[in-house]
């Protein structure tokens, strides 16, 4: 599996932070977000930015692993972070299955009152990247998916 | 998924050991709840002290572990870390838990007895 893109121009005067290629499974996932842990803060970022980069960052490859690899071993994916004056840039790529069509907009927030039975198990992860998250932006080509979004600094969002 | 159980008379405290609750572990959380729950009758207060991160897999086995108390009782939390608090308050699920600042709150709150 070849790297992401190198020389992508918007990268330009940009703070590499990590780049890493993972197995997708939640166990690697889960070793991937601490790394990202560790990386950011030597990288000078806040706690509460690393903390919401790592809520995003769980959510995006989670989805990966469950929908793109539908829980199978043996995918690969391309994780890449990098620090803007915007703000934490995440770019993450796979080899499976494509998002056809927009992005999905997640579980609406819940209602006030719902009963205990009815509520939901699952659903929250494409909300909270949203809530989360500018600049979300999805491809997918040549059997490569490609998604990328920006987690503001701190208190900007 | 290393859980501890403690009985407070008839208030059940459960404090997970491991500091997430993510995807990684959700469906072994929520069996290991349902098994520490099933004979509990009264309160059930879960310490998330030692827990520093949940993704959305974790919030929902979460759910899953009040819905399985039956009776429409609600599981009670306490401790939240400022990330684990985010995560409820973004999802609104803070609006549906019994949230305790402490364990030794919730264990003296009348209100949430009744």
């Amino acid at each position: 599996m070849s790297g992401l893109q190198a020389d992508d121009p918007e990268d330009r005067g940009v703070v590499p932070v990590m780049t890493s290629e993972i197995p997708g499974t939640y166990d690697a996932v889960r070793e991937a977000l601490l790394a990202m842990r560790r990386k950011l803060s030597q990288a000078g970022a806040d706690r509460d930015t690393i903390g919401t980069v790592e809520m995003v960052l769980a959510e995006i490859l989670n989805n990966v692993v469950e929908h793109a690899y539908h829980d199978r071993a043996g995918g690969h994916i391309l994780l890449k972070i990098t620090c803007t004056e915007n703000g934490i840039r995440i770019t993450v790529a796979d080899d499976g299955t494509p998002i056809n069509g927009a992005l999905p907009e997640g579980r609406a927030a819940l209602k006030d009152g719902t009963e205990l039975d009815d509520l939901p198990e699952g659903g929250f992860g494409w909300s909270l990247i949203r809530m989360l998250v500018n600049d979300l932006q999805y491809h997918s080509g040549d059997g490569r998916n490609h998604l990328r979004c920006v987690v503001p600094h701190a208190s900007v969002k | 998924m290393e859980l501890d159980k403690q009985d407070h008379g008839d208030v059940v405290v459960i404090t997970p050991s491991e500091s997430r609750i993510d995807a990684s572990v959700a469906i072994q959380f929520k069996d290991r709840m349902r098994d520490l729950t099933s004979d509990a009758n009264g309160r059930v207060i879960l310490d998330l002290g030692a827990v520093d991160f949940i993704d959305s897999s974790g919030l929902g086995a979460i759910v899953a572990a009040m819905k399985q108390l039956g009776g429409g009782r609600r599981l009670e939390l306490s401790s939240l870390s400022p990330l684990v608090a985010k995560v409820f308050r973004l999802t609104r699920m803070d609006s549906v838990f019994v949230i305790h600042d402490s364990t030794d709150a919730g264990l003296a709150d009348v209100r949430a007895a009744s």
